[in-house]
């Protein structure tokens, strides 16, 4: 079972879920502040989890990776000078070190302006954004060439942002309106009230982003529609856009059927029905937070798979020398 | 317009074999000095090697692989006898997926 889990592949997978989920909460929660509302209560917490997550997980990356690279175990990457020539030499090395400043130049900037929330927020944003936009050069969308290679980049880097910008905001929202029932003030209220209807309109275009960029990637690394069924990586992308359907289902419900529930002015006749529709928009949101999570473990998994264009039984007119994909 | 433009290009997430000289499987009646290896997809140099061997598994290659305009690999050879050739490789891409493979060469007798 140790081995199991110190076994490079195993790390890696890890170390690339804990990256996508560090790095987008971070980003989608510094959005969610510069465009949708404060932060609520346990903003250090939000913040600086997604950041000390993103950092160990970009740390365990590189070493799982650079193990992986020279075929050594991970305690002996330093010693034999593996973990030197990933760094230095590989392209992988480069991008993670691109990563690891944009982490860096995020806390600068979270700390620099610590006195202004929304300032903070705003100075981060970019840096941020950047870390979770340069994962895409360690995925598939990294591996074409020409105008094939731009905008298969371009789509995978949109796909991340998109993520970044719908489920990082989750947490945030969903914190705000818990903080608004317990409180039961109309103040808190009204401004979770402002915070849903804000969120909401932004997603539309996250989701928007997200699907149509999702599209693209899958018919670059997909070769043929039979490879949903027929090939591992298909199989599991089915999986996901089965969850990712799932979460889109329960945020139309609340756009279509909970939302207009929300209207009316406040203080006024519509308070009551606002207070009992945001129990409902909470729960919804929790659980598109908790699919986001299986998201992102399928999300590592497919990165480390060989995309289904590249099977083995999608290549089965190719001689031998041609090589296998491990 | 930009899908239908990308449509005419391959991707490629791992580096297969394009083609090699000398060609794979193939028959040559001069010794060659190299074996030249190009793949689909651009590689890392530091972690891409190419061995060639004997039909004894003696290595006869200078050890000395090394990596071309990003795609193509080469290692140079010791001088050949004629006989039957085993080249074997293993190559990262940049994106960081390994593939390996090997295909075998001829040196006729002249």
């Amino acid at each position: 079972m140790i081995d199991r889990l110190t076994d490079p592949a195993t790390l890696l997978l890890i170390a690339r879920g804990l990256l996508f989920a560090g790095a987008g909460e971070l980003a989608g929660a510094l959005l969610f502040e510069v465009g949708v509302a404060p932060l609520p209560r346990g903003r250090r917490l939000l913040l600086w989890g997604g950041w000390v997550t993103a950092v160990l997980a970009a740390l365990l990356l590189l070493f799982a990776q650079a193990a992986r690279f020279g075929h050594r175990a991970l305690a002996d990457v330093v010693g034999s000078g593996v973990l030197s020539i990933t760094v230095t030499r590989t392209r992988f090395g480069h991008v993670m070190m691109v990563e690891l400043a944009l982490v860096a130049a995020t806390a600068l900037a979270l700390a620099a302006a610590a006195r202004s929330r929304r300032r903070a927020s705003t100075l981060a944003l970019l840096p941020a954004a950047g870390m979770l936009a340069t994962l895409a050069w360690i995925g598939h969308g990294g591996d074409d060439r020409g105008l094939a290679g731009v905008v298969h980049l371009v789509a995978d880097t949109l796909h991340l942002l998109g993520m970044g910008a719908w489920l990082g905001g989750l947490l945030p929202l969903a914190l705000l309106i818990a903080a608004a029932e317990r409180s039961g003030e109309t103040e808190a209220i009204v401004a979770a009230r402002k915070a849903i209807w804000r969120f909401s309109s932004r997603c539309l275009w996250a989701v928007g982003v997200l699907a149509g960029a999702g599209i693209v990637n899958a018919w670059f690394l997909m070769g043929s529609l039979g490879a949903f069924i027929t090939t591992p990586y298909g199989q599991l992308l089915l999986i996901k856009i089965g969850v990712f359907l799932a979460m889109f289902t329960l945020a139309a419900v609340n756009r279509e059927i909970l939302i207009p529930r929300l209207s009316g002015r406040l203080p006024g006749d519509a308070l009551a029905r606002v207070r009992q529709t945001l129990p409902g928009m909470a729960r919804n949101t929790w659980l598109i937070a908790a699919l986001a999570i299986a998201v992102i473990g399928i999300v590592a998994r497919l990165g480390t798979l060989p995309p289904a264009l590249h099977d083995m039984s999608q290549m089965s007119k190719m001689d031998m020398p041609s090589g296998h994909p491990h | 317009m930009l899908l239908a433009a990308a449509s005419s290009l391959p991707a490629w997430a791992h580096a297969f074999l394009d083609h090699a000289l000398p060609k794979v499987g193939s028959t040559v009646t001069q010794a060659p000095q190299n074996v030249h290896i190009w793949f689909t997809q651009d590689l890392e140099p530091a972690f891409s090697t190419i061995q060639v061997v004997d039909q004894a598994g003696n290595r006869v290659d200078k050890g000395d692989t090394s990596v071309q305009s990003g795609d193509e690999m080469l290692v140079s050879l010791k001088s050949l006898p004629p006989g039957k050739y085993k080249v074997m490789w293993h190559a990262l891409s940049v994106d960081t997926h390994e593939t390996d493979g090997t295909f075998e060469f001829i040196i006729a007798s002249q």
